[in-house]
């Protein structure tokens, strides 16, 4: 292999790479990408259909203990629901009382997960929505009515790429259902968990409390469920502490989600 | 050779998506230009490379050029240790240009994201994961190329242990 070679592949690398950031490659990458993608669809499809969405239990034991610890969740669900019927039906009047106007709800656009990312240093995956449906970057999408999974990074025309929650450049501004509301942000790459970093010290957290977006973001509105609080971990004479967080789907096996485009 | 990548590109998804762990981590790309190397013994594979990682590149979320890059150069390493130090097809010299491929090409890759995310101050990674997947990776791909090549020696002449000429 003559040293000629060699030069001649360099700078055709870095002649492709130089043409592609011109832009000058575009109709050829668009045209790749759209052979490329119902590929990676079809093989995604059959793999979650395969491997299945359930969660799996390694015996009786935990999936009986599973069983009893959603039980008492739905009691106490119903007796918050109705408390929070109470507390809605409350604010209504205030507000009338008040003149408030407030604007509620927000469109969302329904997307199909096609595929999942190949590269170990990043977790990302597929929609088949893209710019022309009327994406834009930074969009958040959810799963499950309002359970946020991540947003979207990267758009072509009839795709778009959501950076997961996990990955590890993610990074959310949320809030924390405790008595002080603590805020802090959410980061990704640390394996399956994530990690909600700069909590106050002084603020109470405990495992189970349940982590939501704050609204602090531009597009992000509050109030989507982001996960729970796993552990806390403190340090002393640390001006913050973390919580480890969980996700409440199972970032791995989407299949269907909704991308929130604006609001009604 | 860009109907031979996409194919490959496809099974790669389908491999990742539809194989068990740890097959899933079998990396089908390198396996595939490892046997074309030991069968074909021309430098048209880096020719193959080229179109195979650019397309790769293209559903990738990483900045463009990493993945390219880093593949391509480590099949240009690959083909000069084949041709100037193992010089053989045996099963332990494919199993051994397995190993070198996917190690520089996963180096590579690695050192051009750092370089190319630098501007993000704070980026953290689980190293344990990375490190696993990256040795599961590389034994089983390595394992398997060891495997196909010693099954194909058996059957064909193009893959039978013996020196290249130079």
């Amino acid at each position: 292999m003559r040293r000629g070679f060699f030069a001649v592949i360099i700078f055709l690398l870095f002649t492709v790479i130089f043409a592609h950031y011109m832009g000058w490659l575009l109709f050829v990458e668009n045209f790749l990408r759209d052979i490329v993608n119902p590929g990676s669809s079809v093989a995604y499809k059959i793999g979650l259909e395969i491997d299945g969405t359930d969660e799996e239990f390694d015996n009786i034991d935990d999936l009986k203990n599973a069983y009893r610890t959603l039980k008492n969740e739905n009691v106490q669900n119903t007796i918050d629901k109705i408390k929070l019927e109470l507390l809605e039906t409350e604010n209504k009047h205030l507000k009338e009382q008040l003149n408030f106007i407030y604007v509620n709800g927000y469109n969302t656009l329904g997307a199909t997960v096609v595929g999942k990312s190949t590269d170990p240093l990043r977790y990302y995956v597929t929609i088949d929505r893209g710019r022309d449906d009327g994406l834009q970057e930074g969009f958040p999408v959810i799963a499950e009515n309002g359970i946020f999974v991540g947003k979207v990074t990267r758009l072509e025309n009839k795709y778009a790429t959501v950076q997961l929650l996990d990955d590890q450049q993610s990074k959310v501004a949320a809030t924390i259902m405790n008595k002080d509301k603590s805020i802090g942000i959410v980061e990704g790459g640390y394996g399956l968990s994530m990690q909600m970093n700069f909590i106050p010290q002084n603020e109470i957290i405990s495992a189970g409390d349940s982590i939501i977006t704050s609204g602090l973001e531009k597009n992000i509105p509050h109030g989507l469920l982001i996960g729970t609080v796993d552990a806390v971990e403190k340090e002393a004479y640390q001006p913050f502490q973390r919580a480890i967080v969980t996700s409440v789907v199972n970032l791995d096996k989407l299949r269907q989600v909704s991308v929130i485009v604006g609001k009604k | 050779m860009i109907g031979l990548s996409l194919f490959l590109i496809y099974l790669n998804f389908a491999i990742i998506s539809i194989l068990p762990y740890p097959f899933s981590h079998i990396n089908i790309i390198f396996l595939a230009i490892i046997l074309f190397i030991l069968s074909r013994e021309s430098t048209m594979v880096v020719w193959l490379s080229l179109i195979l990682f650019f397309i790769a590149d293209l559903s990738g979320i990483s900045p463009f050029g990493l993945t390219f890059f880093s593949g391509v150069t480590s099949v240009l390493c690959t083909y000069w240790f084949y041709s100037y130090v193992f010089t053989n097809r045996s099963w332990h010299s494919a199993i051994a240009l397995s190993v070198i491929s996917i190690f520089t090409f996963r180096l590579l890759n690695f050192l051009l994201y750092i370089l190319a995310e630098y501007s993000h101050l704070e980026f953290h990674f689980n190293w344990h994961d990375i490190i696993k997947y990256y040795i599961l990776e590389i034994s089983i791909t390595s394992l398997f190329v060891g495997a196909v090549v010693f099954v194909l020696s058996k059957k064909w002449s193009r893959f039978k242990k013996e020196r290249i000429s130079y």
